[in-house]
């Protein structure tokens, strides 16, 4: 089933990179759903996030939101929204249960990178004079970005994983050679897009871990690098 | 509703096959995870997390085939399916270990030590006991993960309630896709319980408070 | 009787031990005393090999003991630390009917020993089926002593054992331990920075000034009349 050859001739062939469902406008396609569905889960979850960080209130619901958030199938979200919203709004819907996925792990990690700081250095910057306005922009942001950022991280991965899924209900992204690769048994287009799709994400994953470990701050080290 | 009781057999065989398909690599990869966690040496440590942390970062449909190129299994079945949900597992699992070990009390990994407990004991005695809350807790994400991804297994052929939302999809049935939903959710929900739960036996002194003479 | 000669510790460019040689003898309280940095904690860990000397030897009773298995060793050797490390899912008798049983003993020899010395250092029976969140600071380093002492050790190793526990509670259990280590002919080795727990306690005190350098050594009686120098004079308060 499985033929080395078959899979790079598939890479090879330039009508497979080209065109509607051309790898290039498929990936296009991906990061696009992609990127627009972390945005608007960052719009309310961040804000959130470091609100109830911030004032420690409400924290139960944090916790109790993010554990009961992994028990919803995301494959099963992604159907129910495009029969909800109906097939012609699918685009919309699609982006809407991303980022209904998205939302709980950039909560999770703004909530906890605010709440982590420790209270003495809150105290210390607020009797030094700060407002709570500055506090948030010049201590708690800067010390919880690492973590606000791990946030991402998780949401990115999960929401890219699930992007794999929407040429089921019709849209496109890199999940379209699996899909029609497998309805059409041919496997040098499944394992081809299987391919690119794991790069990508391997090299998000890096990119943005290496942002993560940019942006944190240990009691010994200095915030950017020296 | 109606749909439901219709078909309730069918649907009962589905849960069925997505709870095996479920429970064998959260068992299997458990058991890898700790040994993993526990013997690596510090040097691998890094490259492990590395490593675990890539696989993890994967689509599951997208390791379910390529899994078949690595591999020479085929591309449709339960057997991709289940290695990789194996996989993420132990990549999950091996995360929350390492951390659930690490915050055993100095003091009684040093009395351990003074009070000559073989390496064995200790980690038998000490060390195992009080981890469990946090592999407890690790216990619970892998188990609401690997339930939810599952379903996915349904792209590939695998008979679990997966199938609930692509043939709901298809016959336009939304009843179908909330059944789904609905199984999977409370699925995931019992199963998170029964660990908490399990978790509350094991660790009978944490219901004790202080109370200072 | 435990013999150093020559002892240093030198961990990556500091020294934390110099050249340090002492007799400890049986069957007495040998009182370590210093500041932090008196390499004090790492002179008593050298005694059940949680610590490996850099040069020089430590012996028990005439034997080297770096030819002794660590595991064994410390099997017989009781060790009391300040953290006290009573293991928090155990309750008060089965943590000391663990260590017993981990040195070989038989369940019920195990048992009868957790309960003598749960006795002797004065625990009510009522309390050996709580768990260490339940009793205070003060009982559950009782209960820490009285875990060392149930595998029956002729050598018990203390550090700051009575350090996070409050004045008056502590005074009750130094004059305790001075009852037990004579009921039992136990040779302790007791590590403190407290000096009128050194003075009360020890039948012979070494002052420790950084390094493991020995300012004096003696009966606190003598050292008390014969200061040798202003180290002791300040550290002792005479």
């Amino acid at each position: 089933m499985f033929s080395l050859e078959a899979v790079w001739q598939w890479f090879t062939d330039v009508e497979n990179w080209n065109g509607r469902y051309g790898l290039w406008n498929l990936l296009g396609e991906h990061l696009l759903i992609t990127l627009w569905s972390l945005l608007l889960a960052a719009v309310i979850a961040l804000p959130l996030g470091i609100i109830v960080g911030h004032f420690g209130k409400g924290q139960a619901i944090v916790v109790g939101l993010g554990s009961t958030s992994r028990a919803i199938p995301t494959m099963g979200l992604l159907f129910a929204l495009v029969m909800l919203l109906g097939v012609n709004f699918r685009e919309v819907a699609v982006t809407l249960a991303l980022a209904v996925i998205a939302a709980p792990p950039i909560l999770a990690g703004a909530y906890s990178g605010i709440s982590a700081i420790e209270r003495t250095t809150k105290l210390a910057a607020v009797a030094q004079g700060m407002t709570s306005w500055q506090l948030v922009w010049h201590a708690e942001l800067p010390l919880a970005a690492s973590s606000i950022i791990g946030g991402f991280r998780v949401a990115f991965i999960q929401v890219v994983s699930t992007v794999v899924l929407a040429p089921l209900v019709g849209l496109g992204g890199l999940g379209f050679g699996i899909i029609q690769g497998l309805a059409l048994r041919d496997f040098a287009q499944v394992t081809a897009s299987a391919i690119v799709i794991v790069l990508l994400t391997l090299v998000g994953n890096q990119l943005i871990g290496l942002a993560q470990k940019q942006t944190r701050v240990g009691l010994d080290k200095p915030i950017r690098g020296n | 509703m109606e749909w439901f009781l219709r078909n309730s057999n069918f649907i009962f065989g589905l849960a069925t096959t997505h709870l095996s398909v479920s429970l064998l690599p959260v068992a299997l990869g458990s058991l890898i995870a700790l040994a993993l966690a526990k013997f690596v040496p510090r040097k691998l440590v890094t490259p492990t997390n590395g490593l675990l942390g890539a696989i993890y970062a994967v689509p599951s449909l997208a390791l379910f085939v390529a899994l078949p190129a690595l591999l020479g299994t085929s591309y449709l079945g339960p057997t991709n399916v289940l290695i990789a949900l194996t996989i993420y597992v132990v990549a999950s699992i091996f995360f929350s270990a390492r951390d659930a070990l690490a915050q055993v009390p100095n003091s009684a990994n040093l009395i351990s030590k003074a009070q000559g407990l073989s390496g064995w004991q200790h980690f038998i005695y000490v060390e195992l006991p009080l981890a469990t809350p946090g592999l407890i807790a690790g216990l619970r994400i892998a188990v609401a993960s690997t339930v939810s991804m599952a379903s996915i297994g349904a792209v590939v052929g695998v008979r679990n309630l997966g199938y609930l939302f692509l043939d709901g999809f298809q016959r336009k049935n939304s009843d179908e896709i909330i059944t789904g939903l609905v199984a999977i959710f409370v699925i995931a929900i019992v199963l998170d319980l029964m660990v908490w739960f399990l978790g509350r036996l094991l660790t009978p002194w944490a219901k004790k408070q202080v109370r200072s003479v | 009787m435990i013999e150093f000669k020559g002892v240093s510790k030198v961990y990556s460019g500091s020294v934390a031990v110099g050249d340090f040689s002492l007799v400890v003898p049986s069957r007495q309280i040998t009182v370590l005393m210093g500041l932090s940095g008196s390499g004090k904690t790492t002179l008593l860990q050298m005694v059940n090999k949680l610590v490996e000397p850099s040069q020089g030897t430590v012996s028990i009773d005439g034997s080297d003991i770096a030819s002794l298995d660590s595991v064994k060793l410390r099997r017989s050797i009781g060790y009391v630390m300040q953290e006290v490390g009573l293991l928090p899912h155990k309750t008060i008798l089965e943590n000391v009917v663990l260590i017993a049983t981990v040195a070989g003993q038989s369940k019920e020899t195990a048992r009868a020993n957790a309960v003598g010395m749960l006795n002797m250092v004065g625990i009510d029976e009522s309390f050996f089926a709580r768990y260490p969140a339940q009793l205070s600071g003060g009982q559950q380093q009782r209960v820490g002593v009285a875990r060392a002492l149930a595998i029956k050790p002729n050598i018990l190793l203390m550090d700051e054992p009575f350090g996070a526990v409050d004045p008056i509670v502590r005074e009750e259990l130094q004059d305790e331990l001075a009852r037990i280590q004579r009921a039992l002919g136990l040779t302790i080795m007791f590590v403190t920075h407290d000096r009128h727990e050194a003075l009360r306690l020890a039948d012979q005190l070494v002052v420790l000034s950084a390094g493991g350098h020995v300012e004096q050594s003696g009966t606190p009686a003598e050292i008390r009349s014969k200061p040798n120098n202003d180290f002791v004079k300040k550290l002792l308060g005479v």
